[in-house]
């Protein structure tokens, strides 16, 4: 028995319906028509009837006759659903015929029935409109002899000609044919929304949200509707309507199609898409390019074909062979690596790898920047050499602690001015270094940058600021408030500058205070009152003048500063502002806080400490410097705070500025309270770590090191790769063994990563002979005798490239000479830390 | 990302001038009330594109996989449209969709 055949016993014939009382029937049935379940529902009432005939019984087996008839007529089984019709007809011969009987019988061809409704008057109106609508298409379908059979005062005899002229018109491009032939259709006529969705697709080129208007007055019950439905494909995004096409019929999507304008190979070649399936596979889509070169262009092709195989490698290498494409070069393979490695979103790996496309470039193209010759391709050269600091914003002065470079920031540095040889007029690319230059405490390069940036573009606002800003750095305050005057005549509103502005008179007020010249420090103090807007700006040069009067006159400038003292709230943060301010200006600060009745201590509260704390950052965002022992100043200052009621994330904050401060003492404190309550919290632990060891950890047994170490898992498995960087940075400066591994690291423990576990060992470790040694760094390759050797990045550059020029094998020759000579671990000398300095 | 190139219709090789006026025509015929997905499509496009710099760049560093919309519009480029056949239409109105 088949499994229909079991459907239909179970529904139509089962024991348990014969158990079942009448009521629980009708219920079962009732059911049934609700859920959508005509098969059951019809078996139900059919039952039901002979049990108990009833009008109920009778109206539900109709109702289900038409759902199922319609459910039928969907499938595409036009002539089993006109049975069901037929059945819930001879149900009740007076039931009026359903408006998607009349469908279906035109659909079939069978006008007769409908023919005979029209006539007979006993038809209801509505009905009666509805066949006409049918017949309307019908008649504009082609069947024109329909219209003779047909009363011929009837509308649909008599609006029929002029409807067909405006088909033809339509078809023939004839707009003006169609507005005269539709201005013959009244508005009650069966042909009414031929007319409308005519009219609407005059509009589809002009005016599309008029069209949409104008169809959207179309029911879907019209007997025009299929032709609206494919009018509106017309008006979808063409990203939409190629999702639409796969559910559409076949007649639909070319009507749609021919009034997007799709050609037929556009038409074709969707197809040949589309049966790749909704999402195509990258191996069918790469064997699709390859097909398609010649229409799509070789070049094009070919790109493509590498942007999937960097999301595919090393599977894609295959598809592209056995699509018949040409082999991987070795500038694809350099491409791909480095868009690969952008995925992976590890920095130094993107950098590294753009880099070796950068040389790789080089070397192929013979570029010499003495002696430009291909524009475009220096061009490339520079934006490849500039690309992980885009991509990464590798060189944020946010992220980065003030007057400190990474190793990687110093690699990147390199590119970026590597790159400016390449292409000097990149003013980008000069503003970041000069800016990150200043920013690293390496005022000469930022200079040097700056004067090659003030050649180019001297008037420049974005030029001028750096150059305002570098001579703040460089304490050059006079020539720094210049160039702010310079920016502000051309650009009055500029607030930033306005502050800087401020904050130089304020800076070089200081300096003359410092040589007792409390005439010009009072001057520079008016021309900084004349440019300050903002409320610190003011505090500032209030605090400076009060300290300038009680230099100058104890008496009179106590007053004052118990004055300001009192604005500032008298506690903690008013204490701090007062300190910091002194600080600048080489005066004790116990005699100031005496001045200004501050000398008790206070014990804060946490808005005081909070208040007081964002002094000290805003401080440090201004760029000022700190006297000589304000570390130990402010502890007093902060003892007894109550830094236990500060949530983990402001402690964080603090930590970050008093890292920023260099007070590694207080930082230090902080963060092992801190770790007391987060107990192993990685960013407390680098915290701390950082303030015992500021110039970095050389026990390789201390019990610190290995918990950052294992600092850098907890801060992964919690989502914070921020704090597995800076951890992970942090330790690679401090790391006592930078040629080798860590020693709580099993140096040959390499499986997890693939590589031969002993072949280090095999090519030095045990007295092999040369030949030996070369075959064992062979199968190593390259890249893994530089991993293994534990090289910094910009020796495995710089060796990466001497192997590219004399070739891996005479390379691994060379080394293996020099290293076999040497005495120490593989004879070479520890990478000394650079440090940046322009000659 | 879709292809610049294509979604502003202009050739690979099309300079500043060229890619400046595409946009413009592209903005004036889709502004973001008539097809608001377009006009930032026609935005991103000619972002990507607005330099020599900025159209080298997206050479070198787009390494977003092609979408089959594409290659459609790449090999087989939208016409004029045109007017269906009333052969066509007829069909439809008798109910034939296969």
């Amino acid at each position: 028995m088949t499994q229909k055949q079991k459907r239909r016993m179970s529904r139509g014939s089962s024991a348990d319906s014969d158990a079942l009382s009448t009521q629980a029937l009708a219920t079962r049935a009732r059911e049934a028509l609700e859920r959508g379940d005509f098969r059951s529902a019809i078996a139900d009432y059919k039952r039901l009837s002979k049990q108990d005939p009833s009008d109920a019984s009778r109206s539900g087996l109709a109702t289900a006759y038409a759902g199922r008839a319609r459910e039928l007529a969907a499938k595409g089984m036009l002539k089993e659903a006109l049975v069901m019709w037929e059945n819930r007809a001879a149900l009740d011969p007076e039931l009026p015929m359903d408006p998607d009987q009349c469908a279906l019988l035109m659909r079939l061809g069978r006008l007769d029935p409908l023919l005979e409704r029209l006539e007979n008057p006993q038809t209801p109106p509505a009905l009666a409109e509805r066949i006409r609508g049918l017949l309307a298409a019908r008649i504009l379908s082609g069947d024109w002899g329909l219209a003779e059979r047909i009363h011929s005062e009837d509308p649909l005899h008599r609006h029929a000609q002029p409807a067909r002229a405006a088909l033809d018109a339509y078809c023939a491009g004839d707009d003006t044919g169609v507005r005269e032939a539709l201005g013959r259709i009244p508005f009650r006529s069966p042909y009414r929304d031929w007319s409308l969705i005519l009219k609407a697709l005059l509009t589809l080129a002009e005016d599309p949200s008029d069209t949409r208007r104008q169809l959207d007055r179309i029911p879907d019950h019209s007997a025009f509707a299929p032709f609206r439905q494919a009018a509106e494909l017309a008006l979808l995004p063409e990203p939409v309507f190629m999702e639409r096409c796969r559910s559409l019929g076949r007649n639909r999507m070319r009507l749609a199609c021919s009034l997007r304008g799709w050609p037929a190979e556009r038409i074709s070649l969707w197809e040949e898409i589309h049966r790749l399936g909704e999402t195509p596979k990258p191996e069918a889509l790469v064997r699709l390019l390859q097909k398609l070169r010649k229409q799509l262009g070789e070049h094009w092709a070919r790109q493509r074909q590498m942007r999937i195989l960097a999301h595919h490698l090393p599977e894609g290498e295959r598809w592209l062979k056995s699509a018949g494409a040409s082999r991987i070069t070795l500038i694809e393979s350099m491409l791909l690596a480095a868009w690969r490695a952008e995925l992976g979103r590890d920095p130094w790996e993107i950098q590294e790898r753009w880099s070796d496309l950068a040389i790789q470039l080089k070397l192929d193209l013979g570029l010499d920047h003495q002696h430009p010759s291909n524009p475009e391709a220096e061009l490339i050269l520079a934006l490849v050499l500039r690309r992980a600091d885009q991509l990464m914003d590798l060189l944020a002065i946010e992220r980065t602690p003030a007057g400190e470079m990474s190793e990687l920031q110093e690699f990147v540095c390199q590119e970026l001015e590597q790159s400016l040889k390449w292409d000097p007029e990149d003013l980008g690319t000069h503003l970041r270094l000069i800016r990150f230059y200043r920013h690293a405490g390496l005022v000469k390069e930022a200079r040097w940058f700056l004067d090659a940036a003030s050649k180019r573009w001297p008037e420049d606002r974005q030029v001028l600021m750096e150059a305002m800003e570098t001579a703040l750095a460089s304490n050059a305050f006079k020539k720094a408030a210049g160039l702010a005057k310079r920016i502000l005549a051309v650009d009055p509103i500029n607030t930033d500058v306005r502050e800087r502005l401020v904050e130089a008179h304020l800076a070089h007020a200081r300096k003359q205070v410092m040589k007792s010249r409390f005439d010009l420090a009072d001057k520079e103090l008016k021309a900084a009152g004349e440019w300050a807007r903002g409320e610190q700006a003011r505090e500032q040069i209030d605090l400076l003048s009060g300290l300038i009067a009680a230099l100058e006159h104890p008496k009179m400038g106590a007053q004052v500063l118990s004055e300001i003292a009192r604005r500032l709230g008298s506690g903690l943060s008013a204490q701090i502002s007062l300190t910091l301010a002194v600080g600048m200006i080489g005066m004790s600060a116990k005699q100031a806080l005496s001045w200004a009745g501050l000398e008790r201590p206070v014990t804060p509260d946490r808005a005081d400490l909070l208040a007081g704390l964002d002094r000290l950052r805003r401080h440090l965002d201004a760029g000022r410097g700190f006297g000589y022992g304000m570390e130990s100043l402010l502890s007093k200052l902060l003892k007894g705070a109550p830094w236990k009621e500060l949530s983990r994330g402001e402690l964080e904050s603090v930590c970050e500025t008093l890292k920023r401060a260099r007070f590694d003492q207080l930082r230090g404190e902080l963060a092992r309270l801190a770790l007391k309550r987060w107990r192993k919290a990685p960013i407390f632990l680098l915290h701390a770590f950082e303030a015992k060891y500021p110039h970095g950890c050389w026990d390789p047994m201390s019990r610190d090191l290995l918990d950052l170490e294992l600092a850098i898992q907890t801060a992964r498995d919690a989502g914070d790769t921020r704090t597995s960087l800076r951890i992970q940075e942090t330790l690679e400066r401090s790391r006592p063994f930078p040629l080798g591994p860590s020693p709580f690291e099993d140096p040959f423990d390499l499986e997890d990563e693939g590589h031969h576990p002993h072949a280090l060992d095999l090519a030095f470790g045990s007295g092999g002979s040369p030949e030996e040694m070369l075959e064992a760094l062979r199968r190593l390759g390259l890249e893994k005798f530089l991993d293994l050797m534990g090289f910094p990045p910009h020796v495995k550059r710089d060796l990466r490239e001497v192997a590219r020029s004399m070739g891996e094998d005479a390379f691994f020759e060379g080394m293996i000479e020099d290293l076999t000579q040497s005495d120490g671990p593989f004879g070479l000398p520890a990478p000394k830390p650079r440090r940046k300095r322009r000659k | 990302m879709r292809d610049p190139y294509l979604v502003l219709g202009v050739a690979d090789d099309a300079d500043d001038a060229q890619i400046e006026r595409a946009y413009r025509q592209g903005i004036k015929t889709y502004p973001p009330e008539r097809d608001p997905e377009r006009f930032q499509a026609l935005r991103a496009a000619y972002e990507a594109l607005r330099t020599r710099r900025a159209r080298l760049a997206h050479r070198l560093f787009d390494s977003s996989e092609p979408e089959p919309i594409d290659i459609l519009d790449r090999a087989a480029p939208l016409g004029t449209p045109q007017r269906p056949s009333a052969d066509l239409i007829a069909a439809l109105l008798r109910g034939e969709d296969g």
